[in-house]
């Protein structure tokens, strides 16, 4: 019988789930967690075996990742994000030497070897340099976070957002709002600053290339402009950046199987 | 129920200062310590001796020399370990606040804050006089004025130069000598060679004791649960020199003979001190098969103590401390303990406010990795919880044991 793995990515904002067979694509969904993890990882299972068409009869090996790995109490193995993320890039870009991955509430950066994570870092227990950063900075600016990332890459100039609290970073847009700056130059000036949280770490270990990135917030073109003119380097962007957690999980689990 | 649930619920309740002083209470605890583990009993040995007032007490910081306390009467009461207890007993923030109501900034080691908290709120016993070194700590040395000007008590200093030069040992011995003279004319007693030669007996039979457990540490599978010998480092610090240390390293021992191995998929060398409060971090460690089979502070060096020479002895044994003196130092002792406790990596907690722990951290990752060892410098902070996250913790910890 033909190997069919599950990949599950439980995240702080989405789900993310994969189904594999013999390392074929069956389906990939993705949904917002939610405040019920353990009933958003239940559906995101049960959709995931509808949309494949493999109905109740087929028992796929399951690997829950993400910080919500604890919520798939069915999965038959949890596995971190950092393994996971690692796993699926190495299946897109074999040759990623530096793996940045910025999800909802952390980032991260994995350092590869041929293949293996070496070493890692994440973020300070601080939203700072995360999806979450943007998310407020967006609400302050009255943008969605297509928006803020469309007039961040359109602005000529850019302001200087000093804080690092999220908190006190949301006031000081609302402020530069209130003097009158374009909501462009704001734009711009939030994705700057998480741009140099984000090399900063990557300095930490070393800027390596091939590098790539992954998480949600690879999504955001403005973003990843901002970390590529801080870097200084180009970053390699899988087909889909935010399910790579979920691709590595599934990946993964066929070795385990 | 267990002893240190009781002493929560009276802490709580606020009326704990009374039973501090209360004769029966320690008789009640001294009952419930039995089925305590042996940190615990550590403690409330201690809180006994020191509340109950059987000999005047000394507040001394971690890396003073109990020996000397001892030889001369007094109960070296290390208000590091206090702190790290009360966290150990999930009741830090109660006293954490108090610090910080009162002006003290949260930036500061949490060992100095939770112990000013202790301080202010009328937990600590009545010290004699207080006792430190500048050894590893540079915050300690204010901490400790302060300390001795709230208790309005003499507070006596001891420089302690970087690394074991034998000049170093000579400026330390000299300091000894002056802070025993100084100890002897405040308690009108004398520290007679006799006192030296039992206080030294025991100081070398607990060393001995320790060894062995480094080296029951070191077998494959380890037995050692390692969670417990991060709560013991404290314990032997402050109990050296002193029959009850050496009663308790030697129980501690005889029970580690006893315990069947766990299951070990992974062996870890821990550095610097362990969040106190976490142990579900630790059960999180178990669960994975994780051992800590050695950490840096367990493992210190063995030096001679000659009663002849009570104080170059002690001056010898304060500067051998691996931690003093250049990162390099640290390092190679790190990379040594590291072999022989066949420990695959090393985690490195990186206590918040702590300059000596944290400030050097990278240059150690780096010197490690140079040694082909992999190490995960975890930041947090060893007693203050209220910004501790399990799962950002574990994510971390487990993502490290992947990698290894
Ligand atoms: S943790 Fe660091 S700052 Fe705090 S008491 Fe220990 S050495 Fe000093």
């Amino acid at each position: 019988m033909s190997q069919i793995v599950c990949g599950l990515d439980i995240g702080s904002l989405t789900a993310k789930g994969v189904l594999l067979e013999e390392g074929r694509l069956l389906a990939a969904l993705l949904l917002p967690t939610g405040s019920n993890g353990p009933q958003t990882a239940q559906d995101l299972y049960r959709q995931l075996l509808a949309e494949g068409s493999m109905g109740g009869e087929v028992d796929p090996y399951i690997v829950a990742t993400g910080y919500g790995r604890v919520s798939a109490p069915f999965a038959h193995k949890t596995i971190t994000e950092i393994s996971c993320h690692a796993r699926g890039i190495i299946h897109f870009l074999p040759q990623t030497r530096t793996l940045i991955d910025v999800g909802g509430q952390d980032s991260k950066v994995i350092r590869l070897e041929e293949g293996k994570v070496v070493d890692f870092l994440m973020n300070d227990k601080c939203a700072a340099g995360t999806g979450r950063f943007l998310e407020v900075m967006a609400r302050g600016l009255e943008v969605s976070l297509e928006e803020l990332s469309r007039t961040a890459q359109d602005a000529k100039a850019e302001v200087s957002i000093s804080s690092t609290c999220t908190v006190f970073a949301e006031s000081e847009v609302v402020g530069l709002i209130a003097r009158g700056r374009p909501k462009g130059e704001i734009a711009r000036g939030v994705m700057s600053a998480t741009a140099q949280r984000i090399a900063a770490m990557v300095h930490r270990l070393g800027v390596q290339e091939p590098m790539a990135m992954s998480g949600g917030v690879a999504r955001n073109a403005g973003m990843v402009e901002a970390l590529q003119s801080e870097l200084g380097v180009r970053l390699w962007l899988p087909p889909e950046p935010q399910m790579i957690g979920a691709w590595g999980a599934a990946l993964l689990g066929a070795q385990y199987a | 129920m267990k002893a240190v649930d009781l002493l929560r619920r009276k802490i709580e309740d606020g009326t704990a200062r009374t039973l501090l002083t209360s004769a029966m209470a320690h008789r009640f605890l001294q009952i419930f310590a039995r089925r305590e583990t042996v940190p615990n009993q550590y403690g409330i040995e201690l809180v006994r001796n020191a509340y109950l007032k059987r000999k005047p007490v000394a507040f001394t910081s971690l890396f003073f020399p109990p020996e000397l306390a001892t030889a001369l009467g007094l109960i070296p009461f290390p208000l590091e370990v206090a702190a790290a207890m009360i966290s150990a007993m999930n009741l830090a923030p109660l006293f954490l606040r108090k610090a910080e109501e009162c002006w003290y900034g949260s930036d500061l080691c949490g060992f100095h804050r939770l112990a000013t908290g202790l301080m202010l709120a009328g937990y600590l016993p009545q010290p004699s006089v207080v006792l430190s070194t500048t050894a590893l700590c540079d915050g300690s040395h204010r901490f400790f004025a302060n300390v001795a000007h709230h208790f309005k008590v003499p507070h006596l200093l001891m420089e302690i130069p970087n690394g074991p030069t034998e000049e170093a040992e000579e400026g330390v011995e000299r300091q000894l000598i002056q802070m025993r003279g100084a100890l002897e004319s405040k308690l009108e007693r004398r520290a007679r060679e006799s006192d030296w030669e039992r206080v030294f007996s025991y100081s070398r039979e607990q060393h001995e004791e320790m060894e062995r457990i480094l080296e029951i540490g070191a077998q494959v599978p380890s037995v050692v649960p390692g969670e417990i010998s991060l709560n013991m480092v404290g314990v032997f610090y402050a109990t050296a020199g002193s029959p009850w240390g050496l009663r308790i390293f030697r129980n501690w021992r005889k029970q580690l003979e006893k315990t069947p191995p766990r299951k070990e998929n992974y062996r870890l060398f821990w550095m610097h001190l362990r969040p106190f409060y976490a142990a579900d971090l630790f059960a999180a460690l178990r669960e994975r098969g994780a051992a800590i089979v050695r950490d840096e502070f367990s493992a210190y060096p063995w030096v001679p103590l000659d009663p002849r020479t009570p104080e170059r002895s002690l001056a010898r044994k304060i500067c051998a401390n691996p931690a003093l003196g250049p990162i390099s130092r640290r390092l190679a002792f790190a990379v040594s303990q590291v072999r022989a406790s066949k420990a695959q990596g090393v985690i490195h907690f990186s206590h918040r406010g702590c300059r000596q722990a944290a400030g050097g951290a990278y240059l150690l990752k780096e010197g490690l990795r140079r040694a082909g060892i992999p190490c995960l410098i975890l930041d947090g902070d060893c007693v203050d919880p209220r910004d501790y996250s399990l799962e950002q913790m574990r994510t971390r910890v487990e993502g490290f044991l992947e990698m290894l």
